[in-house]
């Protein structure tokens, strides 16, 4: 916790999930609990969630408007940037600069993404993710004009393996045509298809990349385009296939807004705790070493009818969730992997597919084919520079 | 129809959706529901209508029927092996009943055992029925889990 989560970077929050003055959210930095706050002034904060008195924890819901905190042990008032206000019966002179509520020094976004990070040295968030803002921008704008914003509901499961197996998931183009082998048999018999997103030959066009500081892609681009559709078409409520979409949604140019419903075909892992995948933000909280929690929430589009965000929220629930047709069966091999690797006769795992074949454009910069495992030895050579490993 | 009458039959149907789900007979199960029917359950307890909030799941018959047939696929690997469940239901009391459609409360707990993991999942049902061909079929079945909105296992069995 301290050498990754505690030294870069870490997600906190959507915009949208703070969007008035005195907004808050609950969340965590690695373990460390804080509350993510929009202040007066608009500045977002990120504040820990421990009074500084004797330590209790200041706010237990979920999220909230509040113009401050209160600690209910001895009622000590903290501002929404975590500053002391007042201390009950004080009759001796308080430090309010001392006994303020601890803060993360940086807390910046890019479009919407709000980070944290408790290293004040950490380099400018933008510079930190140079080379995935295009894809950024390409998950920002998949639904044109229309800003996000995200559920305030979230699916929110827990497992019983490493939390790097989720970052490892997000970009794992080899899995998907076997982990989820069911979802392709709901949609061949709803269909009478055989949708597959890869089929080993007509695949090219897909792949996966690595960049600097262990952010990594897997863009199938238009590999994707007809299973998502498919896939869209089975969500409860869908409009019949030969529904004229501009009347049924009653807007011009509908087709474009509903087939983004999907999302773009691209997967984008932040190291450590973002998944950006389909048209969710998913957030990855590791809880000990062998245990994860894992907050799904679908981004739905302001201003857009309601019936558009109505398939968007069926969307989700088809494939997250705890109950989801595609989610569970990732766990499941999860642990799965966290049962193997009991084994204590046999040492390492193997992740080396496409080391050969992928395209090397500097030392953290590589790309390959989809379904190659070049992603998840950029996360693992992150993961060992900041572990402090040899590099 | 005083409110009531019909508590004998209702608890019958219900009794008999309980063995058809712990025996995994899932065709007979949809057959106990109306072709319009919803079947849901809310991420947040209190919710009073899941179409605009975001559910764990929230499932037209045509989605019932998919997840059926993922579960018989065999490649569904969260119940592979399968899930043992065994529930029961209590304090079942109708709601509303004007001898066409009836809306019937009750708790329930569900038991279910996989691996050597053995968990314990309750809340409340709240079933909406219909009387069609002078039987009763349910029309919606909503499931209020506790807990629903914190993080939970895997739980691809049906409620």
């Amino acid at each position: 916790m301290q050498r990754i989560f505690m030294r870069t970077w870490v997600y906190v929050g959507h915009d949208s999930e703070i969007a008035e003055t005195g907004d808050y959210k609950r969340t965590f930095v690695g373990t460390e609990p804080v509350i993510l706050t929009r202040g007066s002034d608009g500045a977002a904060s990120v504040v820990v969630n421990r009074c500084s008195h004797r330590g209790a924890a200041v706010c237990l819901m979920p999220r909230g408007n509040s113009s401050g905190f209160r600690c209910q042990f001895h009622g000590w008032t903290f501002g929404l940037d975590g500053e002391l206000l007042g201390v009950p019966y004080s009759e001796e002179a308080v430090d309010r600069d001392e006994l303020s509520l601890s803060s993360a020094p940086r807390v910046e976004s890019y479009r919407g993404f709000i980070f944290a990070s408790f290293n004040p040295d950490v380099p400018p968030l933008t510079e930190h993710l140079r080379d995935v803002l295009p894809y950024i921008d390409r998950f920002v704008e998949h639904a044109g004009e229309y800003a996000l914003r995200v559920s305030p509901d979230a699916n929110e499961v827990v497992y019983d393996a490493n939390w790097k197996m989720q970052l490892e998931n997000n970009v794992d183009g080899y899995h998907l045509s076997f982990t989820h082998q069911s979802l392709f048999g709901v949609l061949q018999q709803r269909t009478g298809k055989q949708p597959r997103y890869l089929t080993g030959s007509s695949d090219g066009e897909a792949r996966v990349e690595a960049f600097s500081n262990g952010h990594t892609v897997m863009d199938l681009r238009s590999v994707a385009t007809e299973v998502l559709r498919e896939r869209l078409g089975i969500v409860p409520g869908a409009p019949p296939p030969d529904a004229d979409l501009d009347e049924h949604f009653g807007i011009e140019g509908a087709e474009d807004l509903y087939l983004a419903s999907t999302g773009p075909p691209v997967n984008i892992s932040i190291f450590p705790n973002l998944n950006l995948g389909s048209i969710n933000i998913c957030e990855v909280h590791p809880l000990a070493v062998n245990r994860t929690r894992v907050v799904l929430r679908p981004l739905l589009l302001a201003d857009a009818p309601p019936d558009i965000n109505r398939i968007r929220l069926r969307y989700h629930e088809i494939g997250s969730g705890p109950a989801g047709f595609v989610q569970p069966d990732d766990i499941e091999m999860f642990e799965r992997v966290g049962l193997g690797l009991a084994s204590e006769d046999v040492e390492w795992v193997q992740m080396t597919r496409g080391r050969e074949r992928e395209t090397a454009v500097d030392e953290t910069h590589r790309f390959s084919h989809v379904s190659d495992e070049t992603p998840q030895r950029g996360q693992y050579r992150c993961w060992r520079e900041l572990m402090g490993g040899p590099a | 129809m005083s409110a009531g009458s019909s508590l004998p039959e209702v608890h019958e149907l219900l009794a008999r959706e309980a063995h058809l789900l712990d025996d995994r007979d899932y065709e007979g199960w949809l057959e106990l529901f109306t072709d319009d029917c919803l079947y849901w359950m809310p991420i947040d307890p209190l919710a009073e209508e899941g179409e605009m909030r975001l559910n764990v799941f929230y499932d037209d018959k045509a989605k019932m029927r998919d997840r059926v047939s993922r579960l018989d696929s065999g490649s569904a690997y969260t119940e592979e092996p399968i899930s043992l469940t065994a529930r029961s239901f209590s304090a079942l009391q109708i709601e509303q009943d004007d001898g066409e459609r009836l809306v019937a409360r009750s708790n329930f707990q569900l038991i279910a055992h996989r691996s050597g993991d053995q968990r314990l999942l309750g809340g409340r049902y709240r079933h909406r029925l219909v009387r069609e061909d002078g039987g009763l079929r349910i029309s919606e079945k909503h499931v209020v889990l506790l807990g629903s909105d914190a993080p939970q296992r895997p739980m691809t069995f049906l409620f």
